[in-house]
């Protein structure tokens, strides 16, 4: 994976304050840590960290005027009601050591089981991995059409590419397609909810009429 | 309906609701959700139309009901003169703060049909939703 790189500036304003100018003039404020050295505190713009963030790469190599520090995303602060980024967290990484990081992982097909009435059901979204920063993929591609009803897929089951080695647990499981138990119980509680709902309706009528 | 086993007190003042969801504001259980925009207080009869409507547009999906009507409503009678005191507990209602995930809806439920059961349980509730997807983790 390519690193990506973003034009960021050092900033010397913390407090909620000097934040709020910078985020009303479409910076985002974020931090560089990691490897044993202090933090920095950063002002990255927005519109090249949403192009970062549009983008494959998890890697990015954070210009400082003629400086360049290579290092991963560990953690993004989003507004959870404007879904604006409100905080990034940087993780220096040296090129030649191993990271953990955890990866995407995406389900590729229909599995022949829910053709068959089951029901597939995506457990997990990310698992951990180990490798250097150049092998880090931007997603796991997880094949499910040959899952069968009752079938699953575990974490020891997925192809990793070379220099990439597994950290979650290997009999984790991941996916399943499973037979839907819950046909029976929702229809069951379908008609308990008639009975209030036809109840709530019945003086409505009747005051309507009146 | 959804109410309380047991509460300490009965009756409630009614408080305030000030800013944004700090907690359950995120999709946690399901793969998609309904958010509330605004601020109000939802009864626990619609909390129940909801859940209906959920399971019937959903119907081998799995519903998860992410409000809980704490707070007792209290009414006075009609024509009950002043000085009578406060009135007894009419209902239930969870107060619901901008951002807090109101249903979801996962277990093999694709967008599309998660989209339509939303949009209906979303008409039912008495403030402005919005559909919203899990973000993932990595």
């Amino acid at each position: 994976m390519e690193f990506f790189q973003i034009e960021v500036t050092n900033r010397e304003d913390v407090g909620k304050g000097p934040i709020g100018r910078l985020r009303r003039a479409g910076n985002v404020p974020g931090n560089l840590y990691g490897l044993g050295r202090p933090n920095v505190h950063l002002t990255i713009p927005g519109d090249e960290l949403a192009r970062f963030f549009d983008g494959p790469s998890n890697l990015v190599e954070l210009r400082m005027g003629d400086k360049g520090r290579q290092a991963i995303v560990r953690e993004v602060q989003i507004d959870p009601l404007t879904d604006e980024i409100l905080h990034v967290d940087f993780l220096r990484v040296d090129e030649d050591a191993e990271i953990e990081n955890l990866v995407r992982l995406t389900y590729k097909g229909t599995a022949i089981g829910t053709t068959k009435g089951g029901v597939f059901q995506a457990l997990e979204e990310a698992i951990a991995i180990r490798s250097k920063p150049k092998d880090l993929p931007s997603e796991l591609i997880i094949e499910i059409a040959g899952l069968e009803l009752g079938d699953g897929v575990h974490a020891g089951d997925v192809e990793l590419p070379s220099g990439v080695t597994l950290v979650s647990a290997a009999e984790m499981l991941l996916a399943q397609v499973t037979t839907p138990k819950v046909t029976a119980e929702p229809t069951e509680e379908e008609g308990e909810g008639e009975a209030p709902a036809e109840g709530g309706e019945a003086p409505a009528a009747e005051g309507g009429d009146a | 309906m959804l109410m309380p086993k047991r509460v300490k007190y009965r009756k409630q003042q009614r408080g305030r609701l000030k800013g944004n969801a700090a907690r359950g504001n995120t999709v946690a259980f399901g793969d998609y959700g309904i958010q509330a925009l605004e601020h109000g207080w939802i009864p626990a009869n619609v909390i129940e139309a909801g859940r209906v409507a959920a399971v019937r547009g959903a119907p081998d999906g799995r519903i998860y009901i992410r409000i809980f009507p704490h707070k007792s409503i209290s009414s006075t009678p009609e024509e009950t003169r002043m000085g009578t005191g406060k009135g007894e507990p009419d209902y239930w209602a969870a107060a619901v703060k901008p951002g807090t995930i109101l249903y979801e809806v996962g277990g093999g439920v694709n967008e599309e049909q998660a989209k339509r059961t939303l949009n209906k349980v979303a008409h039912k509730m008495p403030i402005k939703c919005r559909f919203v997807r899990r973000r993932a983790k990595a």
